[in-house]
Order: structure tokens, then C-alpha cells, then sequence
């Protein structure tokens, strides 16, 4: 336990040094391996991070420390990397718990899932086969694709941003902050 | 008493409460401006702290996300607020996310800076963590201006300035409280002082009171002592000589010589004298029997002037000044009696010759004069007695009228003469006034009112005096009786003894009781002869009822108290009064007219 939560400190100091690193990075990406994985640490990070600015409906939750379960649906690219971000991470007093899970599935009790697809289920359906419960989709495709999640990444300027689509959260009965839409880079256009 | 002295001791307490009024005024000044720093201190703390926690919770997402333009964004709003002077925000770590700096102001530190909130060199520092969902995520740092020190100093300035203004008043109050408190105890002790004096003066009032009355009791002890000594050397003189005589008579008797008519005489006068001391003293005591008469002043002294002539001597010139007109009412015989006294005294004062002026005027006082300022307004007849001989100092002229007091040597004067007049004139309703210096002579006035009562006629002849009894030689027949009651033994003896000389049947009383049992019974009496002051019933009451039963009987009473006079209804039925001393022969004299009146009614 006690290297686990070293490790994790380590982890957590790494990330703003990391960021800074990235974002003055002003040449043009070379989309080399070591880019890549900086690039899916930050997702990893940022995907537990936006539980606090989502309000799921009541019915959701039996009780007020039960678990905001974080799913990965499909081929994950992330690792290990996202178990060490989730880990003891607390959102209020509801831990994340962590699945991973080949197709996505109707009722799976999942509040975020992040969807990668797979040969077996594209994103596309996978998207479908959750559409109208309260999960927040989390999706990492080319702005221009039109099968995306509620929240989209996307990179601008070199940095890891989102995209947000407030009308498709709130038909699955989902409530963002605005403080999260303002940081959204087509959300606005959405509005 | 106890009053004043609380009083005093408030004053006293007067500056101390001054003195901790404005240490009071002074210590609530210093809590007021210290509580409103503190105050204005939290209020400025809570103000930014409210600031930061706005920041901070706009600021959440951005920092979670990484968003440093719209972290930089939400800082930069703050410059809105002119009074923020640098905003920052850190991130969970305690680095420096994002800042905002005004102008010059010190930049916010590198790293989260633990001890906010503060105040230091005007400057507020307030942190505010970030949270979002209740995870901690970073932290808020906004500093600010403080209000101006000077601002400050000015407003709390005001709030010295009133303190320093009341702790004014309440110094001036106190000082003014002390200088009156002083003032008020001068005052006091004034009034205190003011009280004793009067105090005193009362004491001294009372005592001058005492002694003045004291004085009077003394004066009118030596007044009475100087009478009744005045009245008993006469009287022993008198005496003396009275009883040299008749035991000369007596020796010369049993001797059985009869040359002793000389003796005789000598004893009458001296009786003579004595009545007629008595009846001086009456005078001054305005109790003597007076029958007064319409008189004209001016006639009866120039019927006088022989008189006055032949007793003044031929070295004073005598001259009248008589302007008189107007009646008086007054004792003719008395009137006499007090211009030849006064002229006498007038020319004792003057031994080497002078002048002696009587003056009569006519006097109209329209208002009380002096030295007459006792006279009421009216009608007077002035008389004045005036020469140019010795005078008399203040002291002799203030003491002229006091009976037996004389200037003269032994045995020239009775010191009657003055208090007599003085008495005679008082009685006839008139006002008395000597004016005199040493060296100066003697100026005597009297003023009598006017008379405009019956009798007031210029007719020839004078109105007859009462005293002038005419004597008549008619013998009435004899053997009337007369009644003589009389309770002391031997004036009874001699009356009784005269009448029966006189050939009269006699019936002695010596009270009213048996008296009355006379005049009850059918005993004719013709004449009641009675004192006055009797045991049983008095002299009146026998004669009221001696006439009811005998309206013929004739009454004659005898009296030796002038304070008796009679009564207006006996008077009127033609009662005579008798006043002792009276001589025998007189009684007889009257005793014979009442009874020949009674024989023959028609002549009164």
C-alpha cells in the first residue's frame, strides 16, 4: 500500500510538469510514441476529473459513498496508466471504481464511460447501445467524425481539450456545469 | 442645618467627577476607535474572503482542466475591483498557476504563501481554497489595499475631536462647578454671619427693652416716692403745727386761762393749708370738682390786672395782648388760680425787674401743629404766659410739671404750682406747652377749644358761679329733721353736733341698712345728710330711694373721693354734693338754703 501511494504522489507531482512540458513543446507534434503516451496520461487524468462537474439524475446513486463507476469500453489505450491515475481517487465521498469491458451494454451501471470501440462493436453502436441512460460518453475522435461521445477529445494547440454536447447530455437527463462548458472548445458553438 | 453641609460636600465631589468623566470619555473614545478598527479589519477580511471564494469556485474547472487562458481570464476580471491589487491561484500542489498584477503592486509569492489571512503595510492578503464537489483542488490568493492609514486617522480624528470636545465641556463644567460651590460657601457663611448679627441685635433689643422698662419702673417708683415724701412733709409740717397748738390749748385750758382764741386760729390755718395741699394734689390728678362756665379770656384777665399788678411788684411791667374773641369752657375761679400762679412763678424767675406779657388769640388749627401735634384740628383759644427772666435748662423744663418737683429753696414752694395747671388744663380738655431756655425766659401756652354751647352770650353781666353759694341770712324754722348717716364716728360727732347748733332735730346712722330702715318707717325727715361710700347701702341708693318715698326730703351727700361723681338723675332732682374738706359753716350754709327751698318751692 504505502509504494503504491508513493508511486502515485510521484505520478500526480509528474502531471503539471508534464503538461507545462507539452504545452510549450512549440514545435509541431512529431507523433512520436513518447508524445503519445504523455497525450493519454493527461486523458487518464482528465477522464475522473469530470465527475465533479456532472450531476447525474437521483436514482442513480443508492447512497451517498457508493462509487462512481469509470467504464473503458472496447481496445483500452490506456493501461496502467489509468489504474494509477484512478487510484484512491475520491470525488466527494464517492470513490472511482474502474471497469473495463469489451462492448458497451445497456444497464451496465457505468456513470462514465470512455469509448475506444472495437472490430466487434464500433463506437458508433457502442454509442447507440447507451444513448437515453445517464452515462457521460467519453469519446477520442477526429473533431470532424460524426459518431462522438457527450465529451470529445480533441487537440489544440497542443494541448488536450474537449469537445461538449450539452443537447446530447441533456437527453440522457445529464447536467454540466457551466464552469466545465466554458472551458469546452465547441461547446459553445453547440449552445 | 444638615442641609447645606450635603450640600457643601456634593460641590466638593464636583471636580473628582469631572476628572473621571473625561478619563471615562477618554478610555470609551479609545475602545470605540480601537473596536472600529477591528472592526473595519474583519469587514475588510470577510469583504476580499468573499472576493476569493467567488474566484475560487469560477476558477474550479479551469484549473482542474488545465485551462491557464481562462484561469488567466477569471484573474484578470479581478482588476475590475480597483481596491485588488494582485490575484493568483494556485494549483494543488501549492505552485502558481495563474496571476494578476496592478501596476507596481508586490507580486504575488511563487508559492502558496501559509500564513493568509493577514494585514501588513496597508496591504490585505486573503487566501480561499479551491473546491470542487468537496475535493480540495487548489488555492485563491487575492491581496488588497487597506483603507488609507490617513483616511483612517481622519475618521477616527472626528471621534478624538468629539472626545476632546466633551472632556472640554465636562473640564469647564467642573471648574465653573468649583467656583460656584466656592462662591455658594462665601455666601453661606455670609448669610450665617448675617443671621448671628441679627441674632445679636434681637439679644440687644430684648436687653434694651428690659432695661428701659426697668428705667420706667424706677422712674415712676421715684415719681411716687417723690409725691407721697412731697405729701408727708407738708402734711408733717402741717401736722405739727396743727397739734403745737392745740396742746398749747389744751396746757393753756387746764391752766383755765381763756386767752386762747390765737391758738385756735393758728390750728384753723393750718387745717386751712392742708386742705389746701389736698386739694392741689386733686388738681394734678384731674380730680378735683370743677364747675365749669362759658368764659372769655380776654375779660377775665383784664379784670385781673389789679390783681396781677398788686402780686408781681412794682419793678415788672405788665402788659396784655388780648385778641381773644372766642368763649371757653372752662372753671372760672381755677382759670384765676392759674394766670396769678403762673404770673407768680414768672416773677420769681425774675428777681432783678423784666416783663410779664399775657397774650390771648383766637386759633384756627387746620391741621394737628407743633407743639400741639396731640390737638385735633378745630377751634382754639390760645393763652400765653410770657416773661424774659431766668428760664429753665431741658432738664428742668422736661421735669416743670412733675408734682413737689421745685427749683425753688425750701419753704418758698410746694412744687404743686405747675402740675396743678397742667392737671386743671388736661381736665378742661385742653393742651398744655412750655418753651424755655436758660438765660431766655419762659414762654407758658395753653389752648382751650373753642365753646359755642349755650350760655355763650356777650350779655353784662358774668354767669353767676356755682361756687358762689349766696349766703343767706334766712333762718329756716326750727326743728326740721334731718337724717345724717355716716359710717366714720367722728366726722359723724361733728356734723351731728353743727346741725343740732343749728337747732335742727337730728336722727344719726352709721350705715346704709339702718338708714333705709328709716327712710322706710313713717318717720318725717326733711333733710338726708349721707356719705357717699357707705356699708349696706351707699349714699345714692338712699337717696334714690329716700326720694321715692318722700319726694319733699331735700338730699345733701358728702364725699372725700372726687371719683364720685353724681349720678345725671339725681343731679337733676337738685342733690347737692359735698366734697371733704368742706368747712361747717358751708353744711350749715347749704344745709338752711335746701331746706328753705323746700319750705318755698317756687325759689330754687
Amino acid at each position: 500500500m504505502l509504494s503504491t501511494s508513493a508511486g502515485l504522489k510521484a505520478l500526480r507531482a509528474a502531471v503539471p510538469v508534464l503538461i507545462a512540458v507539452f504545452l510549450f513543446a512549440r514545435a509541431p507534434p512529431p507523433a512520436s510514441a513518447q508524445d503519445t503516451a504523455l497525450e493519454f496520461a493527461v486523458k487518464a487524468t482528465y477522464l475522473y476529473k469530470f465527475a465533479p462537474f456532472v450531476e447525474w439524475p437521483p436514482q442513480t446513486f443508492r447512497s451517498a459513498t457508493d462509487a462512481i463507476t469509470l467504464c473503458v469500453v472496447g481496445d483500452d489505450p490506456f493501461g496502467a496508466m489509468l489504474d494509477q491515475a484512478v487510484a484512491g481517487q475520491h470525488v466527494g465521498d464517492r470513490p472511482i471504481a474502474l471497469r473495463r469491458m469489451p462492448m458497451a451494454v445497456r444497464g451496465a451501471s457505468c456513470q462514465i464511460m470512455f469509448i475506444a470501440g472495437s472490430r466487434a462493436q464500433p463506437v458508433a453502436d457502442a454509442l447507440a447501445a447507451v444513448r437515453g441512460t445517464p452515462v457521460l460518453t467519453v469519446t477520442d475522435r477526429s473533431p470532424e467524425s460524426r459518431a462522438k461521445g457527450i465529451v470529445n477529445f480533441v487537440i489544440q494547440d497542443n494541448r488536450v481539450r474537449f469537445e461538449i454536447d450539452n443537447q446530447a447530455a441533456a437527453q440522457d437527463r445529464l447536467v454540466i456545469s457551466s464552469k466545465l462548458l466554458s472551458l469546452a472548445v465547441l461547446g459553445r458553438a453547440n449552445e | 442645618m444638615k442641609e447645606p453641609a450635603t450640600f457643601i460636600k456634593l460641590w466638593r465631589l464636583g471636580p473628582p467627577i469631572a476628572l473621571a468623566t473625561v478619563v471615562f470619555l477618554i478610555v470609551a473614545g479609545a475602545a470605540m476607535i480601537f473596536y472600529n478598527e477591528q472592526a473595519y479589519r474583519q469587514q475588510k477580511l470577510d469583504e476580499v474572503g468573499v472576493q476569493a471564494r467567488i474566484l475560487s469556485s469560477t476558477v474550479s474547472a479551469a484549473l482542474v482542466f488545465d485551462d491557464r487562458p481562462a484561469a488567466q481570464e477569471y484573474v484578470n476580471a479581478m482588476a475590475a475591483n480597483f481596491e485588488v491589487r494582485a490575484a493568483a491561484i494556485y494549483d494543488q500542489n501549492g505552485a502558481l498557476f495563474v496571476d494578476y498584477v496592478r501596476g507596481n503592486a508586490e507580486m504575488p509569492p511563487a508559492q502558496l504563501p501559509p500564513d493568509a489571512p493577514r494585514i501588513e503595510n496597508g496591504r490585505l492578503v486573503v487566501t480561499a481554497p479551491v473546491i470542487e464537489g468537496q475535493s480540495a483542488l487548489g488555492t485563491v490568493y487575492l491581496q488588497t489595499i487597506t483603507e488609507p492609514f490617513a483616511r483612517r486617522l481622519e475618521r477616527y480624528g472626528i471621534i478624538g475631536l468629539l472626545v476632546f470636545m466633551a472632556s472640554l465641556i465636562v473640564a469647564v463644567l467642573g471648574a465653573a462647578q468649583v467656583a460656584l460651590g466656592r462662591v455658594n460657601q462665601e455666601l453661606e457663611s455670609r448669610a450665617a454671619a448675617l443671621a448671628d448679627a441679627n441674632r445679636q441685635l434681637q439679644r440687644q433689643i430684648q436687653e434694651r427693652e428690659l432695661v428701659q422698662e426697668a428705667l420706667r419702673q424706677s422712674q415712676k417708683m421715684e415719681a411716687i416716692g417723690q409725691l407721697s415724701g412731697g405729701i408727708a412733709h407738708d402734711f408733717n409740717n402741717l401736722l405739727t403745727i396743727v397739734m403745737g397748738n392745740l396742746q398749747l390749748l389744751q396746757k393753756r385750758l387746764a391752766e383755765g386761762r381763756t386767752d386762747v382764741a390765737q391758738y385756735v386760729e393758728f390750728a384753723m390755718d393750718g387745717l386751712n393749708r392742708a386742705a389746701n395741699v389736698t386739694q392741689r394734689i386733686l388738681a394734678f390728678s384731674r380730680r378735683q370738682p370743677l364747675a365749669p362756665n362759658p368764659v372769655k379770656l380776654s375779660r377775665l384777665t383784664t379784670e385781673m390786672g389789679d390783681l396781677l399788678r398788686q402780686s408781681v411788684g412794682a419793678g415788672i411791667a405788665v402788659e396784655t395782648r388780648l385778641a381773644a374773641d372766642w368763649w371757653t369752657l372752662c372753671d372760672e375761679n381755677q382759670m384765676e388760680n392759674v394766670i396769678l400762679n403762673l404770673a407768680i412763678n414768672s416773677r420769681d424767675a425774675m428777681p432783678e425787674g423784666g416783663k410779664l406779657v399775657i397774650e390771648t388769640a383766637d386759633l384756627h388749627l387746620a391741621r394737628p401743629e407743633a407743639p400741639f401735634a396731640d390737638a385735633p384740628p378745630g377751634d382754639y383759644v390760645r393763652l400765653s404766659v410770657i416773661d424774659n427772666g431766668a428760664g429753665m435748662s431741658e432738664e428742668v423744663r422736661r421735669r416743670a410739671i412733675d408734682p413737689f418737683f421745685t427749683t425753688k429753696p425750701q419753704g418758698q414752694g410746694t412744687g404743686l404750682g405747675l402740675s396743678m395747671i397742667f392737671g386743671f388744663i388736661q381736665q378742661s380738655k385742653g393742651y398744655f406747652h412750655i418753651d424755655s431756655k436758660l438765660g431766655e425766659g419762659t414762654r407758658v401756652i395753653m389752648l382751650l377749644p373753642r365753646y359755642q354751647g349755650d350760655g355763650a352770650v356777650d350779655d353784662a353781666a358774668a354767669p353767676a358761679p356755682a361756687a358762689s353759694v349766696a349766703r343767706s341770712q334766712d333762718r329756716p324754722a326750727k326743728k326740721s329733721t334731718v337724717l345724717v348717716v355716716e359710717d366714720e364716728e367722728l366726722v359723724r360727732t361733728l356734723v351731728v353736733e353743727t346741725i343740732r347748733d343749728e337747732g335742727f332735730t337730728v336722727i344719726e346712722r352709721a350705715d346704709g341698712t339702718s338708714a333705709l330702715d328709716v327712710l322706710n318707717s313713717e318717720v318725717e325727715i326733711d333733710l338726708l345728710l349721707s356719705d357717699v361710700r357707705l356699708p349696706g347701702a351707699n349714699g345714692y341708693k338712699l337717696a334714690e330711694i329716700g326720694m321715692a318715698r318722700r319726694p319733699q326730703m331735700k338730699v345733701l351727700l358728702m364725699t372725700g373721693f372726687t371719683q364720685d361723681p353724681i349720678p345725671e338723675n339725681l343731679a337733676r332732682a337738685g342733690i347737692i354734693m359735698l366734697y371733704k374738706p368742706y368747712k361747717l359753716g358751708d353744711l350749715v350754709v347749704y344745709a338752711n338754703q335746701l331746706l328753705k327751698a323746700k319750705r318755698d318751692p317756687a325759689t330754687p
